[in-house]
């Protein structure tokens, strides 16, 4: 739409003369003490693949067990207790930060801001996770052992943990802590520090899918606070919210946890989609197809993520009207949700594709997040719902949304932005291989699921009957091969922050168009000391 | 001690953003205390 030449004091280098590349110079300055935005996202970045590597090993662990039939290598409660700390660890220690790594480095340089509004917080909202994260698999450790009713801490089940339960619910308030905190500071950024032109609807839409996420998060992480709160009290306090013999309703949990709990699937699949939306663009050398549209749709999929929460419990019995209404609703998300798929295969169609690694991951999750928002669709049908609950129906469905969704746009991103943040290529060679791999075996690992839950296979048990076998060896055969690729992975990004001799132009990709492709790769440490004027719409993407 | 680099500008927007971050704490704060308290009465 708008073609004229791009007007905007964007060059980033020239910081670089002045105090642009001033850093601490001592190691406990530069990393504990920082405020930097770009800082405090690598340490974002790097704490979530340590999480990452752990959640996963969670992951082999339960995958092993599940080899054969037969209890092989855990005792039960010990396999219950991997199911619940895989889930922790992975929602709230591995996704939701690798998410706020992302928007640390990239919404100050997308919206031409200097650094995050409130550098400090933005500290203390980091340094809380490592020791939440020490507290919350400390308790593995304990008399009593981790927590293993499922990352849903359902009651009555949860309040037989331990006094280790005290330690769970702390890590869980110190989780939500540095969440709001973070997101607190996302909105403030965005609101506040804007370069001058850059409106609203001209920002990116890695922007404006964080924007709201941080509004879901300001939104839902005190009520899930509330929900341990009370748990910790009937635990410890002989309070009754959900203890049924003392008057209380084990069902008001559920309510009051999918009420957080629906809305933070979301938290993990929006950034995800600012990613894609940013990514297609560039590799198929078109504007993004329907900006707006996106930008409507996403605040479409938040307000609606709010009324679908018990869609998660049609099985504890409610009336008729509630079950059709939470049907319906859930259905409807599948119109927002349309919308950008449609736009991203239109923004693909006749481009001038190339299929670099971001590309090949961006692309693989338009499909195969897609199978995911379908089994999503199956059920969210009521009656339907009353086969495949609790069945490994559901355990396919959210893998698949949260695997080769989810985590397939932290990696699109991570190959697209880590040379702009690193100065250095990653091996493209090496990348693709990663791709292939992973697109593979993560097919291998949670498509027979589906199977083994339509034939009745219940989720969260050590054990199975004889008939599940065959799905299981496959399904276990695919999660290690999928678990060994991301060891590529961890090396490609080590060669490309250390070794790679290729360096990254400031541009990196053709394609590419935002403010930060016009600061230098890597950016100066502090970047937009002078705000850029942004006066074209080529530069924000929304032309 | 600390020197300040930033100009009157930035200086006037993170002024802004202060505020913007109370107003969003103080919310993050009432979501809590509703629930724990519509908890409590309702039982």
């Amino acid at each position: 739409m708008t073609t004229e030449v791009i007007h905007a004091d964007v060059d980033g280098s020239h910081d670089a003369h002045d105090h642009g590349d001033h850093k601490p110079t001592g190691f406990l300055d530069r990393w504990l003490f920082t405020t930097n935005h770009k800082d405090i996202g690598t340490l974002y970045l790097i704490f979530s693949l340590a999480m990452f590597m752990i959640g996963g090993s969670m992951a082999m662990v339960i995958r092993a067990e599940l080899f054969m039939p037969g209890l092989q290598l855990v005792e039960p409660d010990f396999f219950n207790q991997m199911t619940t700390m895989h889930a922790l660890i992975m929602v709230f220690g591995a996704v939701m930060p690798a998410w706020v790594g992302f928007a640390n480095w990239l919404v100050p340089m997308m919206i031409g801001a200097p650094d995050m509004a409130l550098p400090r917080m933005n500290n203390w909202s980091f340094w809380i996770l490592p020791f939440a994260f020490t507290m919350l698999l400390s308790t593995l450790f304990m008399d009593s052992g981790g927590p293993a009713a499922g990352w849903t801490l359902y009651p009555p089940l949860v309040l037989q943990t331990g006094t280790s339960f005290a330690f769970v619910v702390f890590a869980v308030h110190m989780m939500g802590v540095s969440s709001i905190m973070g997101s607190i500071n996302i909105i403030a950024t965005i609101f506040n520090m804007r370069a001058p032109g850059m409106r609203l609807l001209r920002m990116p839409m890695f922007v404006w899918t964080w924007l709201i996420t941080a509004f879901l998060l300001i939104a839902v992480m005190p009520v899930l606070a509330g929900a341990v709160t009370m748990l910790l009290t009937d635990h410890f306090f002989s309070t009754n919210f959900f203890n049924a013999a003392g008057g209380g309703d084990p069902v008001m949990f559920q309510h009051i946890f999918w009420f957080f709990g629906h809305p933070e699937v979301y938290i993990m699949i929006l950034p995800a989609f600012g990613v894609i939306s940013e990514i297609l663009p560039t590799f198929s050398r078109k504007p993004l197809f329907g900006y707006a549209s996106m930008v409507y749709a996403t605040a479409t999929i938040a307000f609606l993520s709010f009324i679908v929460w018990a869609h998660h419990m049609f099985t504890v019995g409610m009336p008729l009207q509630g079950e059709l209404f939470f049907m319906y609703a859930t259905m409807l998300i599948s119109v927002p949700t349309g919308v950008k798929v449609f736009n991203w295969v239109s923004t693909m169609w006749q481009g001038s594709m190339t299929f670099e690694t971001p590309m090949l991951f961006a692309i693989g999750f338009v499909v195969l997040f897609t199978i995911g928002g379908l089994s999503g669709l199956m059920l969210a049908i009521t009656a339907a719902d009353f086969q495949y609950h609790d069945t490994y129906f559901v355990v396919a469905h959210f893998h698949y949304v949260l695997v080769p969704g989810a985590v397939f746009a932290l990696m699109a991103a991570t190959y697209y932005w880590l040379p702009k943040f690193t100065g250095n290529m990653y091996s493209e060679k090496w990348g693709k291989i990663h791709f292939w791999l992973s697109a593979i075996f993560v097919n291998v690992l949670f498509f027979p699921q589906h199977y083994l839950g339509l034939a009745g296979m219940p989720r969260r048990i050590p054990d199975y009957s004889p008939q599940f076998a065959d799905f299981n060896m496959l399904s276990s055969i695919g999660g290690f091969a999928f678990g060994a690729t991301q060891l590529i992975f961890v090396g490609i990004v080590w060669h490309c922050a250390f070794r790679s001799k290729v360096k990254a132009t400031a541009r990196v990709w053709e394609g590419s168009r935002g403010l930060e492709w016009t600061l230098d790769s890597p950016p100066a440490y502090h970047s937009f000391n002078t705000p850029p004027e942004v006066t074209c719409n080529a530069l924000s993407r929304a032309d | 001690m600390n020197e300040n680099h930033q100009s009157d500008e930035l200086l006037h927007k993170r002024a802004n953003a202060v505020k913007t971050a109370w107003v969003l704490g103080i919310i993050a704060l009432a979501i809590f205390a509703t629930f724990i308290g519509s908890a409590v009465i309702g039982r």
